[in-house]
């Protein structure tokens, strides 16, 4: 008997990004292996209310304020009788949230630790110490997460920023990576291979979004200086971003309009026929919680030339990359000239990355070890308690004096509206919905992008 | 700290920080080395302040702003002085050119190096070009509208000008000698060159105020004034040094006391008094008591900075 699971977040599709795809392969693979499981989200548009994606995944958009970047604006107790009816409605055992900036993630938390359910965290990103928004945000977690179950990071290094951010007891924290689904990534065909060949050239490929922490200012300089050195290499750059323009004029004043080709934002499924066009793939961010690209590249036998930050040194094999030994343009240029080195030399042989990659990261196994996580939860010795007085005396450990009060009297407020429902709209008024009928399946048979089969408006 | 369930059982190969391989470590194994860093860093933030925080710097860094603001405050009394008390602009812009001459001179060698003839006068024909278009600019705005605006850039430019050369000289010794003299060696362009934005906010401001004169010569006048008493006597004189900030706040606290009225300059004073001795306590205290101990992870897991290091 699989558990009920709701997964709450405020990036999903018809967004596509790090987060959506995880939460999106995460929950089909939770679903093959015999769990049920819903997703919660905002609207995005007129995408509002229940929409079911394959294999009956079943998504509630719920109409919120969208305040920055998809992220809705935070007010801790609004959602909560949203929240309450979709966690009720469906059955839901574990809340699973995503992303310490989602702010739905950490609110469906929040209630479900309330309301005595038990609650997982995934966090993907990582964050500092000294800025305002990253002081507040981790306030924030402090508070939302205080009863929380467990934790899981998609790298080391992420575990141990987010060890560092609340401080809770190391047990509850598991590192899980993403994966990918190497059958999208696959090798060059043939013909694609013969055509490379026939160019007798060495394609660069970048796909970045063109923002600042992503390395622009490296890259943009870096371009035309190893256009310069070699006349016999070639970049291709996807994504977009405020730094677009940068790269345009780059091009326009260097006049490598031949040798760069700026290909904008590219649909995730086509990004495996741009890497397969390259022999090297070029990653020069400034931080990386995980680095999913990396392995994607990888997976297309692409050489990996990356900046040696956050996550990136786990995710690898050191065969497939070369470090750049700083965040310097220098650094990476000298890392650059030994991957086209190894390429020209073919002292490096990367036709086996594929299948070796394709062991490595697997959507089955990470649904395996989440699940995994999952049960501990209920086989734990030190269950976490979802008493109210507990959970209160937890808040109280807090060193800080104002932001001890002011989570207590959140706290207070948050049980008093649990009361303040169940008087209102009592339990059993609300209609329990019934399930998809799911039963452990072999992962192969049902994978792919998503796509829509059917739309509900919210029934009953 | 709890420890970790796994410590206790011992494995075969040791468990190392890779994703892509296999481990036969449970997921919610934790590198002791980070506990052990942790459990330092949390013994850290118990324990003493680590750095030992140096007041003088502190007032100084907070008494740097209260100078730029006596500083910003000639701009509103030569303004008064030609716009409300109607005194002939052209003897106040004499008597501030005298002054810069002899302050000048006191560095007579080096005056040529800041004040060179040539580009005295391209400024003085600028100014002579610009003023009846600045008379002329932005008549149909209220004058209401304008003290506003004038206050906000003002602001914005105290901020700024105090901001932007608040990081201390790397040569500190240098730095110290620059403090206790009253003149500034002016060949050293180190330390008391405000930032471009701060001098953009000053002359903006300065010239919208101009807008509201009568003549083209009362404009001329007050830029000369405004340009000499806050962009190139700052750079000649050390305004932060004890006599020069004591001549400027007995002249500011003069003009408030005789035209206002010394209701308000006791108001004014003791709202200085209180910023000059209790916020750099304060700060000291906050510094002393609440700051984070454990410095060293602050930008520990932040983007790194990108270096250009080659063209």
């Amino acid at each position: 008997m699989g558990f009920n699971i709701a997964m709450a977040c405020d990036y999903f599709y018809p967004q596509l990004g790090g987060i959506e795809f995880h939460i999106y392969h995460l929950a089909q693979s939770l679903i093959n292996r015999g769990h049920n499981v819903i997703i919660i989200t905002h609207q995005y548009g007129d995408r509002t209310g229940v929409r079911h994606l394959s294999n009956g995944l079943k998504v509630y958009h719920i109409p919120l304020f969208v305040l920055y970047r998809e992220t809705v604006f935070p007010c801790v107790f609004y959602t909560f009788p949203m929240i309450r009816n979709i966690l009720i409605r469906e059955n839901i055992q574990i809340v699973h949230g995503h992303g310490s900036a989602s702010d739905i993630a950490q609110e469906a938390i929040l209630h479900a630790n309330s309301m005595g359910l038990r609650s997982v965290f995934t966090d993907h990103s990582l964050y500092g110490f000294d800025v305002l928004g990253s002081v507040l945000l981790n306030k924030l977690l402090k508070f939302t997460l205080a009863s929380v179950d467990r934790v899981i990071c998609v790298s080391n290094i992420c575990k141990e920023n987010i060890m560092y951010r609340t401080g809770f007891d190391p047990s509850i924290y598991s590192v899980i990576p993403n994966a990918v689904i190497t059958s999208d990534f696959t090798q060059p065909t043939p013909e694609e291979q013969a055509i490379k060949k026939a160019k007798g050239r060495i394609t660069i490929v970048c796909i970045s979004r063109l923002f600042p922490n992503k390395g622009c200012d490296l890259l943009v300089r870096i371009l035309p200086m190893v256009c310069k050195m070699h006349d016999d290499v070639d970049f291709i750059m996807v994504g977009d971003g405020p730094r677009f323009i940068e790269f345009q004029q780059m091009v326009e004043a260097e006049r490598l309009e031949e040798r760069i080709t700026l290909l904008g934002s590219v649909p995730h499924e086509h990004i495996r026929d741009v890497l397969c066009q390259g022999d090297i793939y070029l990653h020069a961010s400034l931080t990386e919680a995980f680095g999913t690209v990396l392995v994607e590249a990888a997976s297309c036998d692409l050489l990996v030339v990356t900046t040696k930050v956050g996550g990136v040194p786990e995710v690898l094999p050191e065969h497939m990359t070369v470090f750049a030994a700083k965040c310097a343009v220098s650094s990476i240029i000298e890392a650059t000239n030994k991957g086209i080195e190894l390429i020209r030399s073919g002292e490096v042989d990367t036709s086996s990355f594929h299948t070796e990659l394709s062991t490595m990261y697997e959507w089955s196994d990470i649904a395996e070890r989440t699940e995994k996580v999952y049960h501990a939860i209920y086989n734990s010795p030190k269950k976490i308690s979802k008493d109210w007085t507990i959970m209160i005396r937890r808040l109280y450990t807090h060193p800080g004096f104002w932001a001890r009060h002011l989570y207590i009297f959140c706290a207070i407020v948050e049980f008093s509206l649990i009361v303040i429902f169940d008087f209102l709209y009592p339990r059993d008024e609300i209609d329990r919905a019934p399930k998809w009928p799911t039963h452990p399946r072999k992962y192969e048979d049902i994978e792919g992008v998503p796509h829509e089969e059917e739309e509900n408006i919210l029934d009953g | 700290m709890a420890t970790n369930p796994t410590d206790k059982i011992m494995f075969e190969k040791p468990w190392s920080r890779l994703l892509w391989i296999k481990q036969k470590y449970p997921d919610n194994y934790t590198d002791p080395h980070f506990i052990h860093f942790m459990e330092k860093m949390k013994k850290r933030r118990e324990g003493p302040p680590v750095i030992d925080y140096d007041f003088s710097q502190i007032r100084k860094d907070i008494l740097k702003f209260y100078n730029i603001f006596l500083n910003s405050c000639f701009i509103y009394i030569s303004f008064t002085l030609i716009y409300y008390y109607r005194i002939d602009a052209r003897y106040l812009a004499g008597t501030v050119t005298l002054i810069t001459m002899i302050v000048s001179t006191h560095k007579d060698k080096e005056l040529t190096s800041l004040l060179n003839v040539k580009s005295s006068l391209i400024i003085i024909f600028t100014l002579l070009t610009l003023s009846p278009i600045l008379r002329s600019l932005s008549m149909t705005t209220a004058s209401d509208s304008i003290w506003t605006v004038s206050f906000w850039i003002n602001i914005i430019y105290i901020l700024t000008c105090a901001t932007s050369s608040l990081s201390p000289s790397p040569h500190e010794e240098e730095s110290k000698i620059q403090e206790q003299s009253i003149f500034y060696d002016i060949n050293d362009h180190s330390n008391n060159k405000p930032s471009n934005l701060a001098t953009n906010l000053l002359l903006a401001n300065v010239a919208m105020l101009a807008s509201r004169l009568d003549t083209t010569t009362d404009v001329f006048c007050f830029l000369l004034t405004a340009i000499q008493v806050n962009i190139i006597l700052p750079r000649i004189i050390n305004i932060s040094h004890k006599k020069v900030a004591t001549i400027s706040s007995m002249i500011v606290y003069m003009f408030v006391g005789i035209t206002i009225g010394y209701r308000i300059t006791m108001i004014f004073l003791f709202l200085s008094v209180s910023y000059t001795v209790l916020v750099p306590r304060l700060f000291h205290y906050w510094q002393i008591n609440y700051r984070r101990r454990d410095y060293e992870i602050l930008d520990l897991w932040d983007p790194r900075t990108p270096m250009v290091d080659c063209q």
